[in-house]
């Protein structure tokens, strides 16, 4: 069984990608922000995380950046789900860090998101 | 000195009488009484006055050779008196008739019977005389002209003064005229300078002193381009750029807004509308308006920034409503609801996509308002990037049962380095106009092709249309054309005016063909070779 980590400090958002994930066939890991998800992923190893950008305490952005320096994070399969437009500044070195997708909240159907995630490696 | 030899009486006699008749001044001796008669008369007096003998002229009385007879008794009235005259002037005339003028020098005497005579020497002077005459004649002319020309100067002080005078009203008017134009210019709220055609300061006003930072005294007479004028960055506006440059080479009027650098190094943002002063078609110069616009800046950057963030604070909500319905539209009992369940669901979903699109195009403008849209290219493929997006259609193209076609005219497009997400966004854009301004089993063609070194992408429909009058304003900010508020109420107005806005910044070009109830071609042109920069106003 695959497993997905969400970092997500909105819970009616975390709950509802945990449900359908769930649903689908997935074990899920939470973490409410880029500090705690730090520590699951390292933990956990996750075959993918579900990233926000805004959250408090570590934002998505030094969450990601700090992933990429150990062993797991270098290759790990990261989707950004922010309600962040991707021009904003901020945005430039979440690109430098490769994260596998970077969709809005906003604009992807959920059906969509689990397209996208059965299709990862 | 030798003594004189003893000579006879008639040798002496002889030598007095050789005298006086070889003597060229007349010598005679007359009788006084109002005509007198000559007594004695050497040659010489015959001579001057032209007598043929000495007989001739012993016949004829003193007052006859007179031009006025009345000088004669004066002459003789003035011996009488004096006992001599000398040196006088008589005015005489020849028994031919010549007027001359003699120089006579008389006395009177009397003989042993006391009988009274004249003796006179005379003297023609009338050469001497006409030459004083000329002499005085000329010296007449002389003062004559030197009166006329010191009349000339008198006039033309004169008029001098009077042209002073007129200058002196003209330059009592023309200060009433400038006190009126400084109070005028002073009391505008806008920086005035005008500068002639080489860019060099003629004028400059309170207001633009104290914005500048320069005093009209410093700067009258230099360029107003050697003032800095930079971007928001800091990076220097070069010469050809400037709107003083600009606005005499083009003739035309230039609105911009660059920082200004004061001369003690502070800036601020400053709009200079450059409007050239034309004679003849050529600008002779430009008046230039400036302002700061700080504040305006402020209000700008804050209301852009509270759209900005109430968008990303708006979305949140939207996009776990958007989410929720879409997880309860999985489920059996909404799947199995009643009809009108349903409906009223699909309602509810279709607002709060409205909602999301209205939140998206808002924080578009506010991003372009801002300048704040960062081009981040990659290497897209348009024509895969087309039929994505073509395929995704399908299914609002579906609805109305309208034909959406793809016609790929080069297959052989390369790859262009753009933001591809802006891109996507400006393709789905079109689309959807086209579909959704299309009438019900129409068809929607999306063409794709290249020419030259432009890739142009073209969406044509057959729907309602956009009027002439419409079409100028298709691109400006929350402008809907009445057919398309008549055909679809939902629209926000920004979806062309952010479209545009980023194929300008691409360096491409947006140009739309349409007739009323007929349909519209948009077509858009991007360069293969992008041009980097930023989205301004």
């Amino acid at each position: 069984m695959k497993k997905i980590l969400i970092v997500e400090d909105e819970l009616a958002y975390l709950k509802l990608l945990n449900n359908q994930l769930t649903k689908n066939g997935y074990k899920v890991v939470e973490a409410k922000n880029g500090k705690e998800g730090l520590l699951v992923a390292e933990k956990e190893h996750p075959d993918a995380i579900i990233l926000d950008i805004r959250m408090p305490v570590m934002s998505g952005i030094e969450m990601l950046t700090k992933l990429r320096k150990s062993n797991y994070g270098k290759t790990a399969n990261v989707i950004i789900l922010t309600n962040l437009e991707p021009d904003d500044e901020i945005l430039r070195s979440v690109l430098e860090d490769q994260p596998t997708y970077y969709l809005m909240k906003s604009d992807i159907h959920i059906t969509d998101l689990i397209n996208k995630i059965n299709k990862l490696s | 000195m030798d003594q004189l030899p003893h000579e006879s009486l008639s040798e002496i006699q002889e030598r007095y009488r050789s005298l006086v008749e070889n003597l060229q001044i007349g010598i005679y001796r007359n009788t006084p009484g109002p005509k007198g008669h000559f007594l004695e008369a050497n040659p010489a007096i015959i001579a001057m006055f032209e007598a043929k003998s000495k007989a001739e002229f012993m016949k004829h009385n003193v007052s006859d050779l007179y031009q006025n007879p009345n000088e004669r008794q004066e002459f003789v009235k003035e011996i009488l008196k004096k006992g001599q005259v000398k040196n006088k002037e008589i005015n005489l005339i020849t028994l031919k008739g010549k007027k001359i003028v003699g120089s006579v020098t008389a006395v009177m005497k009397k003989d042993k019977d006391g009988k009274i005579f004249f003796d006179g020497i005379i003297e023609n002077i009338t050469k001497h005389k006409k030459t004083e005459d000329e002499l005085y004649e000329y010296r007449k002319d002389l003062e004559t002209r030197v009166k006329s020309r010191t009349q000339e100067l008198e006039n033309t002080k004169e008029a001098m003064l009077n042209v002073m005078e007129d200058l002196e009203k003209a330059k009592g008017i023309i200060e009433v005229k400038n006190a009126k134009d400084e109070a005028m210019l002073a009391s505008i709220g806008e920086g005035i300078v005008a500068v002639d055609n080489l860019g060099k300061v003629m004028i400059m006003n309170k207001v633009a002193e104290n914005m500048l930072g320069w005093k009209t005294k410093e700067m009258l007479g230099k360029k107003i381009t050697d003032l800095k004028l930079e971007n928001e960055d800091g990076t220097f506006i070069p010469f050809n750029r400037r709107p003083t440059t600009r606005a005499l080479s083009t003739g035309a009027t230039i609105k911009v807004t660059y920082f200004f650098v004061r001369k003690d190094n502070t800036r601020f943002p400053m709009a200079i509308t450059a409007t050239p002063i034309k004679l003849n078609k050529k600008a002779i110069g430009l008046i230039e308006i400036i302002r700061d616009v700080t504040e305006e800046l402020e209000i700008d950057k804050a209301k852009s920034e509270f759209v900005s963030l109430a968008s990303h604070q708006l979305r949140t909500p939207l996009g776990i409503i958007k989410w929720y319905l879409e997880a309860l539209n999985e489920e059996a009992y909404i799947k199995n609801a009643p009809d009108n369940v349903q409906k009223y669901f699909n309602e509810i979903f279709k607002s709060n996509e409205r909602v999301l699109s209205l939140v998206r195009d808002l924080l578009s403008v506010s991003r372009i308002d801002q300048g704040h849209v960062k081009n981040i290219p990659k290497l897209t493929d348009v024509t895969k990037m087309v039929k994505n997006i073509a395929d995704q259609m399908k299914i609002l193209a579906r609805k109305d049962d309208i034909a959406l076609t793809l016609d790929i005219k080069n297959k052989e497009i390369p790859l262009i380095n753009i933001d591809s997400l802006r891109l996507h966004e400006v393709i789905e854009n079109l689309v959807t106009n086209a579909i959704v301004y299309s009438n019900p089993k129409g068809i929607v063609k999306i063409t794709i092709d290249q020419k030259d070194d432009n890739i142009i992408l073209s969406v044509e429909d057959h729907g309602v249309g956009i009027s002439k009058k419409d079409q100028v304003k298709l691109f400006t900010k929350f402008f809907r054309s009445q057919n398309a508020i008549t055909k679809n109420t939902e629209g926000s107005g920004l979806g062309l005016y952010v479209v545009k806005s980023y194929i300008d910044v691409w360096g491409g070009k947006i140009t739309v063909k349409s007739t009323e109830g007929k349909g519209s071609t948009f077509s858009i042109r991007l360069p293969i070779k992008m041009k980097e920069g930023e989205i301004n106003k």
